[in-house]
C-alpha cells in the first residue's frame, strides 16, 4: 500500500492539495471507487477531498486524517498534502463544548440562596426578640406605690400621717391595711401614690397609674393583706395573693419599698432574703425563720383568711 | 484557605500518568514536561532495617532500568496503567510537579487533571487522587483516558453524533465511543506497548534462545516493528545474553518476525474494537462507519497499524496528530474548561 510512487505533485503547479491527490490518481489510473474501496471511506468523500470541498466531511481531525491515509496510499508526501490543506483552510477552530455545559440549578448552597436564608433567618430571631423584649418590658404586675428609702437611720423621720395608698376594697372587711402606717421603717419621702383601684368584680379597675396586670375579676375570698417591702439589698421577688393574682413580680432594685395591697393569704418568695425586710399589716416579719439558703418562700395571713368570714 | 493562597502561587496541571511515560501540561505554557514513568530508588542500610531515598527520576532512571546494582532499585511504579507502587509514584508526582515549578518561591499547590483508565476500579482511582493530594495537589479531577484522548484528538465530543476513539497507551488500550460529552461505551484492555515488548523478549527468547532486556524489545518495536504484512520491511541488529552458552550474542531481526511477535497482541486490540462496535447503538455505529476510527497513544505510532486496522476492522482509520501527546493536551482542555466539561471529570 505504501509503495512508493514517483510524486507528480511535486511538479505539479497546482496548490490545492485535492487538485494533487486528483492527479496523483489520475496518473495511477485509478477511479474514485478504487481509492475510496481501499481507504474504506465514500466515493463522494474522496470527491470531497479532490474538490476541496471540506464542509461535507466530518471535522478537522478527521479531515486531515483522511488527507493523510490518500496521501499514503497514492505515494505523495502526507506533510506536503497537510500543509497546502493548511494554507488553504483557516487556522482550524477548536470544537465548542459549551452546549454540553451542565445547567447549573441552584441548590441550596447557592450564595443567593444563602444570604436570603440568612436575611430572613435574622429577621425572624429579630422580630422574636423584639417581641420578647417588649413582652418584659411591660408593667407586669399592679405596684401600687414605689418609693425609694432613704438610707437613714430608721428614726430619721417617722411617718404617722395614714398611708394615702391603701384603698379598701368595698367588699372587702375592714383590714388593718386601712390603718395608719406607722411602721418604725423609715418612709420619709414616700409619695404615697394613690394608685390602686379598688378590685371590684363588677367594675374593672382604671386608674392612671401604669398599671398593666390587673386582678382578674375573681370573687375576693379573704381578707385585704397590705404588705410593704422594703429592699435593702437588690432583690428578686415574686408576691402573690389569695387569686394568684401576681402583686409584685420583679427584681425589686436597693433601696426602694413597694407597698402592696391584695387578699390573704400572700405567698411570698424572695430570692435574696437577707437583702429584704417585710412588713405585713403593718408588723414586721421574720424572714430569717423561712430563709432556705439566700431565698425565702412563705405565706403570709393564713391564720387571718382561715377565720376571715366567707363573702 | 492557606491551601488557597498556594494556590494562587501554582500553575494548574494537567498529567497523563502514563505507564511508559508521564506528560505534564501546564496553563498557558503547554506541555512543558515529557518523561518516562520511572524512578530509581537507593535502599540504604542501617541499624533499624534501612530507608529508601529517590535517586533519578525520569530519563535519568530510565537509563537505569536493567542496569542496576543491589542497592539501586529501578522502579517503573505505574503498572497496566494503575499505580504499583503508591509511595514511589507520589515521591515521582511530587518531582514533577516541583520540577514545572521550579522557580515558584512557595511549594506549589495546584489543582491537577489526571487520567486514569476506564477499566479502572475505584480502588486504582482513589490511589491516583490519594498520590497527587498527597504530592502537594489542592484539587484533583480525573478524567478517563478515552475521553481525554477524544478531547485532544478535538472530536466533536458534544455533538449529536458518534466518535470512536483507540487509545493504544504503554499498560492499556482505551476503546470509547462518545457522543453528547459522555462516553456511550468504553472498554479497557490490558494489551499495549509494554505487552508488546514483552511479546518480542517471548519471541526471540523461543526462537533464538537470546533474551532480551526491555529497553531492546521496546527498541526493535520502534525501528522495525509493523502491523501489517505487506509494509516495508526492515531490519536491525539485537544484543543479548544467549540461554544456553550464557554468553552475549547479537543477530539480526526483521519486521516479518516482529510482526509474528505482536500478532497476538495486535488481534487483541482487534477484537475489543470489534466487541465495541458490537455493543454500540446502530446509529452511532452508522456515525462510526461514515466518519471512522481516530488512533491515539504511542501504539499508534507503530507502523502501518492504521493499514492493519482498516483491514480489519472496516472502518477508516485515522491518526491523531502527535499521538503521543493527544491524552495530555485533552486533559489541559478539560482543566481550561473546567465549567463546560465538567461532565466529564470521573466522581468515584
Amino acid at each position: 500500500m505504501t509503495t512508493a510512487h514517483t510524486n507528480p505533485a511535486n511538479s505539479s503547479p497546482v496548490s490545492g492539495p485535492g487538485a494533487q491527490l486528483a492527479q496523483a490518481r489520475n496518473d495511477l489510473h485509478w477511479s474514485r471507487e478504487e481509492v475510496a474501496a481501499k481507504l474504506h471511506l465514500s466515493s463522494h468523500q474522496i470527491k470531497a477531498m479532490e474538490e476541496d470541498n471540506y464542509a461535507s466531511l466530518p471535522g478537522a481531525t478527521y479531515v486531515r486524517g483522511y488527507l493523510k491515509s490518500y496521501a499514503l496510499l497514492l505515494g505523495l508526501s502526507p506533510a506536503s498534502i497537510l500543509d497546502a490543506h493548511s494554507k488553504l483552510t483557516a487556522k482550524p477552530v477548536q470544537q465548542d463544548f459549551s452546549n454540553i455545559a451542565p445547567q447549573r440549578e441552584i441548590t441550596s448552597r447557592h450564595h443567593q440562596i444563602r444570604f436570603t436564608t440568612y436575611l430572613v433567618a435574622a429577621i425572624v430571631v429579630g422580630l422574636a426578640v423584639a417581641w420578647w423584649v417588649g413582652r418584659e418590658n411591660r408593667p407586669p404586675v399592679p405596684v401600687t406605690a414605689t418609693a425609694p428609702v432613704a438610707p437613714v437611720p430608721e428614726a430619721a423621720a417617722p411617718v404617722a400621717e395614714p398611708s394615702t395608698a391603701v384603698t379598701p376594697l368595698p367588699e372587702a372587711a375592714p383590714s388593718p391595711a386601712a390603718s395608719p402606717t406607722t411602721s418604725s421603717a423609715p418612709a420619709p419621702a414616700k409619695p404615697a401614690v394613690p394608685v390602686a383601684a379598688p378590685a371590684s368584680p363588677v367594675a374593672p379597675p382604671v386608674t392612671a397609674a401604669p398599671i398593666t396586670a390587673e386582678p382578674k375579676p375573681l370573687p375576693i375570698t379573704g381578707p385585704r393583706a397590705q404588705l410593704v417591702l422594703y429592699a435593702d439589698q437588690e432583690t428578686w421577688a415574686d408576691i402573690r395573693d389569695a387569686r394568684q393574682v401576681k402583686l409584685l413580680y420583679e427584681t425589686v432594685p436597693a433601696g426602694r419599698a413597694v407597698t402592696l395591697e391584695g387578699v390573704a393569704p400572700v405567698s411570698v418568695f424572695l430570692g435574696n432574703a437577707s437583702g429584704a425586710r417585710i412588713e405585713y399589716n403593718g408588723k414586721p416579719v421574720d424572714i430569717a425563720r423561712h430563709q432556705r439558703g439566700m431565698m425565702a418562700r412563705f405565706k403570709l395571713g393564713e391564720e387571718a383568711a382561715t377565720v376571715a368570714p366567707s363573702p | 484557605m492557606f491551601n488557597s493562597l498556594r494556590g494562587y502561587f501554582s500553575s494548574d496541571l494537567a498529567i497523563d500518568l502514563g505507564t511508559a511515560n508521564t506528560l505534564i501540561w501546564v496553563r498557558g505554557k503547554g506541555i512543558v514536561l515529557n518523561e518516562p514513568s520511572v524512578v530509581a530508588v537507593r535502599q540504604e542500610f542501617g541499624n533499624r532495617g534501612g530507608s529508601r531515598s529517590v535517586l533519578a527520576v525520569g530519563a535519568d532512571a530510565k537509563k537505569m532500568l536493567g542496569r542496576t546494582p543491589g542497592s539501586i532499585q529501578a522502579i517503573r511504579p505505574m503498572k497496566d496503567g494503575v499505580i504499583a507502587d503508591f509511595t514511589v509514584t507520589g515521591e515521582m508526582l511530587k518531582y514533577f510537579i516541583r520540577k514545572v515549578h521550579e522557580k515558584r518561591l512557595f511549594q506549589p499547590s495546584p489543582r491537577i487533571v489526571i487520567c486514569v483508565p476506564c477499566g479502572s476500579t475505584q480502588v486504582e482511582r482513589r490511589a491516583i487522587r490519594e498520590s497527587a493530594i498527597g504530592a502537594g495537589a489542592r484539587e484533583v479531577y480525573l478524567i478517563e483516558e478515552p475521553m481525554a484522548a477524544a478531547i485532544g484528538a478535538d472530536l466533536p465530543i458534544a455533538d449529536p453524533t458518534g466518535s470512536m476513539v483507540l487509545d493504544i497507551g504503554g499498560g492499556t488500550s482505551e476503546v470509547g465511543v462518545i457522543s453528547l460529552g459522555g462516553l456511550v461505551y468504553a472498554t479497557s484492555l490490558r494489551i499495549a506497548g509494554d505487552k508488546m515488548d514483552e511479546a518480542i523478549i517471548n519471541y526471540v527468547r523461543r526462537k533464538y534462545g537470546l533474551l532480551i532486556g526491555e529497553a531492546t524489545a521496546e527498541k526493535v518495536k520502534i525501528d522495525v516493528g509493523t502491523a501489517w504484512h505487506d509494509s516495508e520491511a526492515r531490519q536491525m541488529e539485537i544484543k543479548g545474553r544467549h540461554i544456553a552458552d550464557g554468553v552475549p550474542r547479537s543477530m539480526l531481526i526483521n519486521s516479518k518476525e516482529v510482526l509474528a511477535a505482536l500478532t497476538e497482541c495486535l488481534q487483541g486490540i482487534v477484537t475489543a474494537i470489534k466487541t465495541a462496535l458490537e455493543q454500540t447503538p446502530p446509529e452511532l455505529a452508522a456515525d462510526i462507519a461514515d466518519k471512522g476510527l481516530v488512533v491515539s497513544g504511542g501504539g499508534a505510532l507503530l507502523r502501518d497499524l492504521d493499514i492493519m486496522l482498516r483491514e480489519e476492522t472496516g472502518l477508516p482509520i485515522v491518526i491523531a496528530e502527535d499521538p503521543l501527546t493527544c491524552v495530555v493536551r485533552g486533559c489541559g482542555r478539560a482543566l481550561e474548561e473546567t465549567e463546560s466539561l465538567s461532565d466529564v471529570f470521573v466522581h468515584e
